[in-house]
């Protein structure tokens, strides 16, 4: 058991003091609480925005390849409009130049081979072809178009004489060489009596593209 | 590992039910004594003491009896106290509270700084006996209610009469008690209570006597005067105070006997006699004269106090002897009363925690130590 000798008004003064200081504790704890969660948050947050700009600077040298890339696919198309445009103004007898690769052979020859017969038939082949385009305005995906296109074919048949055999292949030998005709085949050889000196007589067949 | 991971509830005793008490202030005319005790395992442990003496008074109206006394002893008077409060003695001891846990404390006054008396009122409810208990003593000291700070507990009666309740009742000045609790909140301890000593008292008996059957008579030997108690079951059942008994008066006339100063009576008083001659003739010197008129003074009034228990209090009879304050210190003073009084004599003790050392004189801050037991009463 006890008493209490002291005065109410300062029971009351000291009751007073305690409410307060454990309503300071309580508004404290508060406080910080609330504190540490925006902490938290803004942490997360703080983190989220740091890891964010590492990933940006990273891919940095990525987006200038992809730059070029464009850049180079633009010039290209640019190029490519410029040799159709020069295509277009420009049109070359192939015919002709195959018949100059095929007399540089005869002459090469030292008139060892003649040229009898000649014969050149083109025939026209009719096909698809697939561009893929690169448009300047498009980062990723390609263009693809698919146009039709329109090839020549050059069938030539050689018809001569040569002195010896040899000389047939030295001839076929440098057609070969101008790396024109992709195929040289000759056809048929026979000898023949001319003025009483044997002859070979032959014919060839190369086939060229344009 | 029981040890290193405490279970919930220990974690909870530790949280919700702290082991340290509050600190108990015990305010007397020479000195202030500190207590704080701690409860382990049921068990009270005396966790930090401190005394302080009052600075000496160069003013002539601060002494008791002479002026002498003043000078040499730092003795202030009742008066001295209330009129200066304890700022001059606490002013130095800024940091005093870190010595203890917490800030709350429990205080009371000695050397009849609180009147106490016991008064037989009519029987009526407790709200009003306490107001007819009031005016009563505002009546008897000729002092207006409102400046009287009045408390009372009820008495079990000496002799029982259909109608009338018996009281304990102490009583202060209001403004005395306010001055007391602002100089010590101004110290670093707020005041909870304001307690009595025969309550203390009672207290720091139960601290001690575990049998609650046991009637205990509580002798508290001051420097003011001997206040005796009569406690059974913690209850304060008479309590009387013997003016002019006081330690004062043996260290006045030791120190005039032998011409010493106060300071080197009250080493002589105290010390322990060393060799097995002085245990055997230990009341033979002159200065054991001294405290044998002394003690024999101290054991009249326990003769009278049991006689009149005994003539009374019949369930109250006392069987022990507690004694507890400075004057406890005294060498072979449980023997010596136990021999005139008949009664088994000891002195107040509870275990010391480990980070008191040296041999405290324990008994002196038995009243401290029951204030500072006010914690787990009124929490």
């Amino acid at each position: 058991m006890h008493v209490n000798l002291l005065p109410p008004q300062f029971v009351w003064r000291r009751l007073f003091r305690k409410r307060i200081r454990q309503w300071t504790c309580a508004f404290g704890f508060i406080g910080v609480t609330i504190l540490g969660i925006n902490v938290s948050l803004f942490g997360r947050w703080w983190m989220e925005l740091r890891e964010f700009q590492t990933i940006h600077s990273a891919a940095e040298p990525i987006r200038a390849l992809q730059a070029d890339r464009i850049e180079i696919a633009k010039r290209s198309l640019g190029l490519s409009q410029k040799i159709k445009q020069l295509q277009a103004a420009v049109s070359l007898d192939r015919t002709n130049s195959l018949l100059g690769i095929i007399s540089q052979g005869v002459l090469a020859s030292n008139g060892a081979v003649q040229i009898q017969e000649m014969q050149v038939s083109v025939s026209t082949s009719e096909g698809t072809a697939r561009n893929d385009q690169v448009s300047p305005n498009t980062s990723r995906s390609s263009l693809a178009s698919e146009t039709k296109t329109t090839a020549n074919q050059y069938q030539m048949t050689i018809r001569g004489i040569a002195i010896e055999s040899e000389s047939i292949t030295t001839f076929m030998e440098t057609l070969q060489q101008a790396n024109v005709f992709p195929k040289v085949e000759m056809k048929s050889t026979q000898e023949r009596l001319v003025l009483e000196r044997t002859l070979q007589e032959f014919q060839l067949e190369c086939l060229a593209n344009d | 590992m029981a040890s290193i991971f405490p279970t919930l509830n220990q974690i909870r005793q530790r949280l919700f039910n702290p082991s340290f008490g509050w600190t108990g202030v015990e305010i007397g005319c020479h000195t202030i004594n500190m207590a704080q005790v701690r409860r382990i395992d049921e068990r009270w442990v005396l966790a930090a003491v401190w005394s302080v003496k009052h600075p000496k008074s160069n003013s002539n109206e601060s002494v008791t009896t002479s002026s002498s006394r003043g000078d040499k002893f730092g003795w202030l008077s009742k008066e001295a106290i209330f009129e200066h409060g304890l700022t001059p003695t606490l002013v130095s001891l800024e940091n005093l509270n870190s010595l203890f846990q917490g800030h709350y404390c429990a205080a009371t006054l000695t050397d009849r700084m609180i009147d106490y008396r016991e008064l037989d009122l009519p029987s009526v409810e407790s709200t009003e006996s306490k107001a007819m208990v009031r005016s009563e003593i505002a009546l008897e000291v000729e002092c207006e209610l409102e400046e009287l700070s009045i408390d009372c507990w009820d008495l079990p009666q000496s002799t029982p009469r259909a109608g009338t309740s018996s009281f304990g009742a102490v009583s202060i000045k209001r403004s005395a008690a306010l001055m007391i609790a602002s100089d010590l909140l101004r110290a670093g301890f707020e005041c909870q209570t304001l307690d009595a000593i025969p309550c203390a008292m009672a207290r720091s008996t139960s601290m001690v006597v575990d049998d609650e059957s046991a009637s205990t008579l509580a002798i508290d030997i001051g420097y003011g005067q001997v206040t005796i108690t009569l406690v059974k079951a913690g209850i304060p059942v008479l309590s009387r105070g013997v003016r002019s008994l006081g330690l004062v008066t043996l260290l006045d006339q030791i120190a005039t006997s032998f011409d010493l100063s106060w300071a080197d009576a009250q080493t002589l008083l105290f010390q322990s006699p060393n060799d097995s001659r002085a245990k055997t003739n230990r009341f033979s010197s002159p200065l054991q004269q001294q405290i044998i008129a002394f003690l024999q003074v101290i054991a009249n009034e326990i003769d009278k106090t049991v006689l009149y228990v005994s003539r009374s209090h019949r369930s109250a009879s006392p069987n022990q002897v507690l004694l507890m304050g400075a004057g406890a210190r005294i060498p072979f003073l449980n023997q010596a009363i136990e021999e005139r009084v008949g009664l088994p004599t000891q002195s107040w003790s509870i275990d010391l925690s480990e980070n008191l050392f040296g041999s405290q004189p324990i008994a002196t801050f038995a009243i401290a130590a029951g204030l500072s037991a006010l914690a787990w009463e009124l929490t």
